[in-house]
């Protein structure tokens, strides 16, 4: 074994998770090292070109205000943008950009390139040094280099033990060919992490001409397209990228049913779970035998490559099979194959065993986020690699670590998921999964976070107070309107009428007034003859604050139990075997879950409110305190 | 820091005096709401260890006159701020009290709440806490033998069922939401109000088990109505015992409404007597006859006196016919008296003399035949307070999501008022509703985006 350089925090793995992890590092004064098995991969999109959608365009968003890299290089690279979910309310609109891929990989690499105290390095690391209390002293190269390091963060995507099927054929591969990462696991399940297998699956690349797109429907950006990030001068690249929408019919759907057995995972040769949310064609098909037919979405991977992703279309199914199937799609006669469809099976981990700092439980320095830790998605593991990354360097240096509450973030939400419930089929956001929903708009997330960000170094200082005066702009204003009276007048009666709502014959107070849904903020500005001196994206927020206002309420109402019960920490580790009253149940599983606090503890499944009443008891008696 | 929680703090039983304590930081806040003071002082603004006297209200239905005491943390029982109110006597009226309070916030107190609380912000001793351990794992059993038991009943089956078709209609909300090109036909404006009317007219259904149910458990709440000088004073009188109302042969002189408890049969009656229905001529009748008719709203059933010797009058068919949706006995009175005539086909009808004392088998065969005891008691003991509050709860979330849909609010804050009133009927179960949401839109529906 050679000694190489010595670093404050290795992050294995240049994917989502990696890049943020590292520049977060990097940024907040660690000397970091970003490890990959290409260089070529940095930010790589094995699968849709895409960035952002329902829920995961709220993590983007969040990602940017805590001073991560993805909104901002998505931004930089978006091809089309959308606004998913306009009608059905502020809190689940969702940013959704088509992204040039190659344009991806260069521009996060840039930004690794260019960040201070960040080395990336091109190898496949090997082995993870611990010294006799369980504390990361380095990381090993599959050459027998070793990086001496103090923390670690495990990065790792589908890569470790990676394998592919495509039918019945199947090799051991990383995601877009690239090598797997073939050394790791087996020294992870030595220090006692305990790995399964989960898979995924993509679906062929085609060439864009070899599609007869008068047939298929088209769709566009919107016309104003709004950035990921808050930064002032934020702007998306281009937005003038098409998209198009095909769909399977009876006959691809025979296709299919006929060649059933020739799939590897009907066939019995895969055992990884995959995502319930992206189901595989072959899924769909049997699955939901009536319908007639399934949507497909044909998106370009960039403006300079020829290659179209088929979203909705994902397979494993042998080629002359996927041919045969996509070729009988109205538009698609004449397809051309240019990279197959496969599934990939890879190593993770039950993410129980991580602490919501996302560290691992029996290990000093040792964090990990992203696919390994059982999520899905780009957006999911840049999310987690940037809490990942804040936390191992808080670490290195000796600072608190950071623990988002559920009510903060969806961050918070998916992190707290993962380490509470643990996930039995690759994790995706869903805004249903936050009972907070309300007031995790995706445009409050400065609001939520970026004073966090601050906190933790990764928000500068002009952005920061563009922030401050965002903030102070929108909070007064709020506080004028509120104090705002209306009298009946021709002008807002005419207003409110034309809006459709009914007019007011005894004067009222103007954020009463612009709670109705058909009253809008510039409307009835202009009615009144008020100018509040607002950008449109404060204007927004005033308003949205005032018509969510109650609402928000009646939510954290609801919520005030468990985010007082989220307050009350619990000793790590606690035996409690020995505490007096609790069911047997709920022995077992808290004694296997190490819950962090007792809101964590009533969302396991067994453990009764008269459960939790006797651990705040046994708490306030001192328990786990000697 | 936890929630605001109340209970009658007195036995289960009549008394001279009971006393219900809230307990928490809303304490104060909850009982401003419900509690007029004649010195027109502010609860929120009592200070520690004073007290104040005024009359607790439910709208402009005066319950009793009351004596309010507030403890300010950490000077009281539980460590917390504390209202004590302290009010007349009687099972009754306790807890309509304590349903006030439920109404504006307060949630039950669990058994031991109170004392453990005060363990927990150190008011009690350490050597304790196994005691109040113990009472809280006892409480959690019974809780969960009770569950377990719903769980069996028909009446639970009925909420799982309600639970389960918002539950559906969260899954396909939030399937829509991320799958924004398919458009669940469930979702269609119509449908989806009149699915929820469905829910809320099924859980109005169980509400109304509990309310028959509660007839049994805790008596029915009856007023007697009638002309003046029908003689509904005598037949409180007859009923209950006593001499709690003035009786005099002037009409208009009870102006005020009695309460007494009585035991009859099969049935304990809680008797309010009323001032005579008619026009009064002076202010205080006035009020008689305002609380006369707001007791009969918050009633379940109406004994209507009328006079044999005068009949049933246009009048009294009037009144009668008002309150319709009232259970109603006539009780034929006076017929000791010469010259009486037929009581009326149509109503049921106990004929009795008041002053005599008969008839008394006559009301019970009234009360039978209004109230049957049922033959098993399998769908009437399952809900108890707190069920029924949260039903109520999730009914009034329910309705909300109707007025937001055909308000126009967007469908995020629709969806709210569904997850609250899953959460509501889940919480009774202690299950976690967002778990089921996620596992019904991928069971459910196709997705794939």
């Amino acid at each position: 074994m050679g000694m190489l350089e010595s670093f404050d925090v290795a992050v294995i793995g240049a994917g989502h998770a990696g890049i943020e992890a590292a520049v977060a590092s990097a940024k907040r004064g660690c000397k970091t090292a970003l490890f990959t098995i290409s260089l070529d991969q940095i930010g790589n999109m094995p699968c849709n070109p895409s960035i952002g959608g329902s829920a995961k365009g709220h993590l983007v968003r969040e990602i940017d205000a805590l001073g991560g890299v993805m909104g901002k290089a998505a931004d930089a690279c978006c091809i089309q943008m959308r606004m998913l979910n306009q009608s059905k309310g502020a809190s689940v609109h969702s940013p959704r950009a088509q992204t040039d891929r190659r344009a991806y990989h260069a521009k996060t690499k840039q930004i690794c390139e260019n960040t201070e105290n960040l080395h990336i390095i091109q190898t496949e690391i090997a082995d993870i040094l611990l010294d006799e209390n369980r504390c990361v002293t380095g990381v090993v190269n599959a050459f027998g280099g070793v990086y001496p390091c103090k923390a670690v963060v495990i990065c790792a995507g589908t890569f470790l033990g990676g394998r592919i099927y495509i039918g019945k054929t199947s090799m051991e591969s990383g995601p877009d060919a690239c090598l797997p990462a073939r050394f790791l696991s087996q020294k992870l399940v030595e220090l006692g992490i305990s790995l399964r297998r989960f898979k995924t699956g993509t679906p062929c690349r085609v060439h864009r001409r070899s599609i007869d797109y008068s047939v298929l429907q088209r769709q566009t950006g919107d016309p104003n397209p709004r950035a990921f990030s808050f930064a002032v001068d934020a702007a998306v690249w281009r937005n003038d990228i098409p998209c198009w929408i095909a769909n399977t019919n009876e006959n691809t759907h025979q296709i299919i049913r006929d060649n059933l057995s020739e799939s590897p995972l009907y066939g019995g040769l895969i055992h990884g779970v995959g995502p319930r949310y992206c189901p595989s064609i072959e899924d769909k098909v049997v699955r939901f035998s009536t319908r007639e037919r399934h949507q497909i979405f044909v998106e370009p991977t960039g403006i300079d490559c020829d290659e179209m992703y088929l979203q909705g279309f994902s397979t494993s199914l042998p080629e002359f099979v996927q041919l045969a199937m996509y070729r009988s799609v109205k538009g698609f006669e004449h397809i051309e194959i240019m990279r197959s469809a496969y599934a990939i099976e890879y190593d993770c981990i039950d993410p129980k065993s991580l602490f919501s700092t996302l560290a691992f439980r029996d290990f000093h320095g040792l964090y990990s986020a992203g696919q390994f830790n059982g999520t899905s998605g780009y957006e999911e593991a840049a999310a987690q690699g940037l809490v990942a990354g804040i936390n191992a360097s808080a670490y290195v240096l000796g600072e608190e670590e950071l623990t988002l509450p559920r009510a903060s973030s969806y961050i918070g939400t998916l992190i707290d998921d993962l380490v509470t419930k643990g996930c039995e089929d690759p994790y995706r956001m869903m805004t249903a999964r936050s009972e907070h929903r309300l007031s995790l708009r995706h445009s409050t997330a400065d609001a939520r976070l970026t004073p966090i960000g601050r906190k933790y170094r990764l928000v500068g200082d002009s952005d920061y107070d563009a922030f401050t005066k965002k903030m102070a702009h929108i909070s007064d204003a709020v506080e004028a309107i509120s104090k705002q009276t209306v009298h009946v007048s021709a002008a807002v009666n005419e207003y409110l009428s034309a809006a459709g709502t009914s007019e007011i014959s005894v004067g009222c107070r103007m954020d009463a007034l612009l709670r109705r849904p058909q009253v809008t903020l510039s409307g009835l500005s202009n009615a009144l003859g008020l100018s509040f001196a607002l950008t449109p994206d404060e204007a927004e927020e005033v308003e949205l604050k005032i018509k969510y206002e109650q609402y928000i309420e009646r939510q954290n109402k609801q919520n005030r139990h468990f985010s007082n019960l989220e307050c009350i920490r619990l000793p790590k580790p606690t035996d409690y075997t020995g505490i007096h009253g609790l069911s047997s149940e709920a022995r077992e599983k808290l004694g296997k879950q190490q819950p962090e606090n007792l809101a964590q503890a009533s969302r396991i499944s067994g453990v009764s409110p008269a459960d939790i009443a006797i651990l705040m008891t046994w708490l306030k008696a001192g328990g786990g305190r000697g | 820091m936890a929630e605001t929680v109340a209970a009658i703090s007195t036995p289960n039983a009549a008394g001279g005096i009971g006393m219900i304590r809230i307990s928490g930081e809303d304490a104060t806040m909850l009982a401003e709401q419900i509690f007029y003071s004649v010195s027109g002082r502010k609860v929120t603004e009592m200070r520690g260890y004073t007290c104040a006297y005024g009359t607790i209200a439910d709208g402009d239905e005066v319950l009793d006159d009351v004596v309010l005491t507030v403890f300010r943390a950490p000077h009281s029982y539980t460590g917390e701020d504390v209202v004590e109110i302290t009010c007349h006597g009687g099972v009754y009226l306790c807890r309509r009290i304590l349903a006030l309070l439920y109404r504006v916030g307060a949630l039950p107190a669990g058994a031991g709440e109170f004392t453990k609380r005060a363990y927990l912000n150190g008011k009690i001793s350490l050597s304790q806490a196994e005691a109040v351990m113990d009472v809280i794992a006892a409480d959690g059993e019974i809780a969960l033998k009770q569950a377990n038991y719903a769980r069996s009943g028909r009446l639970s089956q009925r909420m799982r069922s309600c639970s389960e078709k918002i539950t559906a209609l969260l899954s396909a909300f939030a399937y829509w939401m991320d799958d924004p090109e398919e458009f669940p036909p469930e979702l269609q404006e119509d449908t989806l109000i009149s699915e929820l009317g469905d829910i809320c007219g099924e859980l109005q259904k169980m509400q109304e088990t509990y309310r028959n149910g509660k007839v049994f458990r805790e008596g029915i709440r009856a007023v007697l109505l009638g002309l003046p000088n029908a003689g509904k004073s005598s037949v409180m009188n007859w009923l209950s015992g006593t001499r709690r109302s003035i009786v005099t042969d002037i009409a208009g002189t009870t102006r005020d409404v009695v309460t007494e408890q009585v035991r009859f049969g099969e049935y304990t009656l809680l008797l309010a007597d009323t001032a005579g229905i008619r026009e009064a001529s002076n202010p205080i009748e006035t009020i008689g006859i305002e609380a006369a008719f707001s007791e009969v709203q918050q009633s379940d059933l109406i004994l209507y006196v009328v006079d044999a010797a005068v009949g049933l009058t246009a009048e009294d068919e009037a009144i009668l016919h008002r309150f319709a949706d009232k259970k109603q006995i006539l009780l034929w009175n006076k017929n000791d008296l010469a010259g009486v005539s037929e009581p009326p086909e149509g109503y049921p009808t106990a004929v009795c003399a008041a002053k005599t004392g008969d008839g008394e088998e006559n009301l019970l065969r009234a009360l039978t035949m209004v109230y049957p005891v049922p033959d098993s008691s399998a769908d009437m003991t399952i809900l108890n307070e707190r069920q029924s509050a949260l039903i109520a709860e999730a009914s009034a979330s329910l309705n909300a999501a109707i007025s937001d849909l055909l308000g126009g609010q967007p469908l995020d804050m629709v969806y709210q008022d569904l997850e609250s009133a899953a959460n509501a009927l889940f919480s009774l179960d202690g299950e976690n509703v967002s778990e089921d949401v996620v596992n019904g839109v991928f069971s459910k529906f196709c997705v794939g985006k």
